[in-house]
């Protein structure tokens, strides 16, 4: 029996799905294993046409999806809101209101707590959630930046009683990028820096390069690879891309 | 430790008691003191069961008290060490079988414990493996689940790349490069992205199709080849990265902040245009996202030269005004080319006649706008079923489509046929909600090893659609 028996004998045999399935029918012994590897190696990126449909509303009922998931998915409903089936079309409308439904009641369970508490952290999660709506909001650029203001004022606010984290930090610069304020970006970059970190140089840079200061840019890349050990295989390909390795 | 004491002075005072338990019932019995009349003496018949239950030393253990109560003279009036010398006579033998019996017993009982504490330990592993393998699997399905989210979420990838690309196929120039500006937009998250089109006349370049662009963009769409960056990757067929411009002068002279990757586009060893990205995210300014687009745009260049070459030869006042596919004549001209291509390259194509039969009833009860409209969408299915690589005509009859389909022989041309079938027969065709029932008949010839004029070649096609009307 080989890697390759399961596809042979496979109209007599269960077909799994998705690779989660896969990895079930193996546990249980229905399945070998290499038909979890098939299956793992073959899943089609959900933005492909046609959409498969059943995949796409499998990832919408898991609650807590990404920000980049739900991205992918909203781009993905838009285009189908314009489907002649209009079941498709409704499906679609439907799903962006799921979406954005789970990201309301986050808010307004966060806004209940922020009236009894006044905590910076509950702030955090709100700015966050809005930049998330935001992004979700691409195509409507009144609607996103009426969320990205909300979120900055979250961030101005937690600025006021203490200094940001480093992920607080980097929502706001994104905010800001996204709004296209790079000098207030580069302000409150150099306000709020605590250390000399590769995070705050990258975003340096990125500030820098979207102001058009390209020889300021390749300095900090040059900065970055003076102080870092270490840098992530994408961080590194910027780095050499700039410095010419 | 003090567990194992506790149970070993447990056991050692279960014998005694045990023991002292037969010797008060042997009190009951003063003709038969120490049991040796019977046939089997409960004394050391209990001392074999102990060495077997719990063990050798248990089992002596056993055997001592109970030879120390039998010991004790209480129905008798001889001398101690007389009594004792009676009994050791009376059963001595069976005293010393007894012993041997323990010790086997003994043996037996130590090798049991042994083989169930291995079994112990064996089954203590299989437990532990079991745990650490159940922990191990859920780590597997979370880490899963979020691989293949990352999976279903990627937008870059080699099968998104795949599909792209076939969908920049058209015989439509704009679509065709509006694919590729959006595919450029999806592999490079380009905010701003342009594609510049040399025109020989004028000697400039055009913007032809953007992305991102806002209404100040939109004031320069034309550019000299002389003193832009666009121009100069045009004169010098090199890609330009907007880090170069620290190090060319000549390029930081012409840069207008409006380029940060520059791609030419070339189609058959001549410069055709350039394409452009104005704004786009740091971290995918790198040498991965510039190879990548590079390949892109390679593999792009074919589709933009058919498109190209398609509109060339289409003169649009010969477009029927409401398919805005191209006539008959101009069908006949492009198939004439193929043909002559065809002896020249060796390639191969075929071509499919597809009529939809009871034409006039279904206009007289729909009319023609709408009977063409479902055709058109037919055809969109048929051409998202062909990889997006078949180009659409109108035949000698109103109710006749002629289907060009590069790169496909006569198998290739049946099997198509089949799935076209197979895809019109099983959509639902609606008019405003109602159902429409279309019935399409196909007919196809191909253009192969051997040269075939173009009348015979369609004649083959037209005779196939006859012999299904008879």
């Amino acid at each position: 029996m080989d890697d390759y028996d399961y596809f042979r004998a496979k109209k007599n045999r269960f077909q799994p799905k998705t690779p989660i399935a896969a990895l079930k029918a193996y546990k249980a012994g229905f399945l070998p294993i290499s038909v979890f590897t098939y299956k793992s190696g073959s899943t089609k990126p959900l933005d492909e046409k046609p959409y498969d449909i059943e995949g796409i509303e499998r990832l919408l009922s898991r609650e807590n999806l990404g920000l980049e998931t739900n991205i992918v998915l909203i781009e993905i409903f838009e285009d189908l809101i314009f489907s002649e089936d209009q079941e498709i079309a409704l499906f679609a409308a439907e799903s962006i209101n799921i979406i954005e439904n789970r990201y309301n009641s986050k808010i307004e369970k966060l806004k209940l707590n922020s009236e009894k508490i006044e905590s910076t952290k509950v702030s955090s999660k709100l700015g966050r959630l809005f930049f998330e709506l935001a992004m979700l909001n691409n195509e409507r650029d009144s609607i996103k930046k009426f969320f990205l203001r909300e979120s900055y004022q979250y961030f101005s606010d937690i600025r006021k009683s203490r200094k940001l984290s480093p992920e607080e930090l980097n929502t706001l610069i994104r905010i800001l990028i996204e709004l296209k304020l790079y000098k207030n970006a580069e302000d409150i970059l150099e306000k709020e820096k605590s250390e000399l970190s590769v995070e705050y140089l990258f975003q340096r840079a990125e500030l820098l390069f979207r102001m058009g200061q390209y020889a300021e840019s390749r300095n900090t890349c040059y900065q970055i690879q003076n102080l870092a050990d270490i840098l992530t295989d994408k961080q590194q390909m910027i780095i050499d891309y700039w410095l010419g390795i | 430790m003090i567990t194992e004491r506790m149970n070993l002075l447990r056991k050692m005072v279960e014998i005694f008691f045990l023991s002292f338990t037969l010797f008060l019932i042997n009190l009951l019995f003063p003709g038969n003191y120490g049991f040796f009349d019977a046939t089997i003496n409960p004394y050391f018949f209990t001392a074999l069961l102990t060495a077997a239950y719990y063990g050798r030393l248990f089992g002596y253990l056993n055997l001592g008290f109970s030879i120390i109560f039998i010991m004790i003279p209480i129905y008798t009036d001889l001398n101690l060490i007389v009594y004792w010398q009676f009994l050791w006579e009376l059963a001595s033998i069976q005293i010393s079988i007894i012993l041997i019996i323990i010790y086997l017993l003994g043996m037996i009982h130590n090798s049991f414990v042994l083989q169930i504490k291995n079994q112990r330990l064996y089954m203590k592993k299989v437990s532990l493996d079991k745990n650490r393998l159940q922990k191990e699997l859920s780590t597997v399905s979370a880490v899963n689940r979020e691989l293949e989210e990352r999976v279903l979420r990627q937008q870059d990838s080699v099968t998104a790349l795949y599909t792209q690309v076939k969908a920049m196929h058209s015989q439509n120039l704009s679509k065709t490069l509006s694919a590729l500006i959006s595919t450029v937009q999806k592999f490079s998250w380009a905010e701003k992205a342009s594609i510049w089109k040399y025109e020989k006349e004028s000697k400039k370049l055009v913007m032809v199709a953007n992305v991102g662009w806002d209404s100040d963009d939109v004031l320069n769409t034309i550019e000299s080849i002389d003193s832009t960056i666009n121009g100069w990757v045009y004169r010098n067929d090199r890609i330009f990265s907007v880090r170069m411009l620290l190090e060319y002068e000549n390029l930081s002279q012409m840069d207008n902040k409006r380029n940060i990757l520059t791609f030419p586009i070339t189609l058959s060893n001549t410069i055709w245009g350039v394409l452009n990205i104005e704004a786009m995210p740091f971290a995918k300014y790198n040498l991965y996202t510039e190879k990548l687009l590079a390949i892109l745009i390679d593999l792009a260049g074919a589709a933009i030269e058919r498109a190209s070459e398609y509109e060339a030869l289409i003169e649009y006042n010969e477009v029927n005004p409401v398919t805005n596919l191209p006539s008959v004549s101009q069908f006949f001209t492009f198939i004439g080319n193929e043909i002559r291509k065809s002896s020249e390259n060796q390639s191969i194509f075929s071509v499919i006649l597809l009529e939809l039969t009871e034409f006039d009833e279904l206009i007289e009860e729909h009319g023609e706008k709408r009977i063409y409209k479902i055709l058109l969408l037919m055809l969109d299915k048929l051409h998202s079923l062909s990889g997006n690589t078949i180009d659409f005509f109108h035949y000698k009859e109103k109710n006749q489509i002629a289907i060009y389909y590069p790169n496909i022989d006569y198998d290739g041309a049946s099997l198509f046929c089949l799935e076209s079938l197979g895809v019109i027969n099983s959509y639902k065709w609606t008019i405003n909600d109602n159902r429409v029932v279309l019935d399409v008949i196909l007919g196809y010839s191909s253009v192969g090893s051997e040269d075939i004029s173009s009348d015979d070649l369609l004649n083959l096609a037209e005779n196939l659609l006859d012999m299904q009307k008879v």
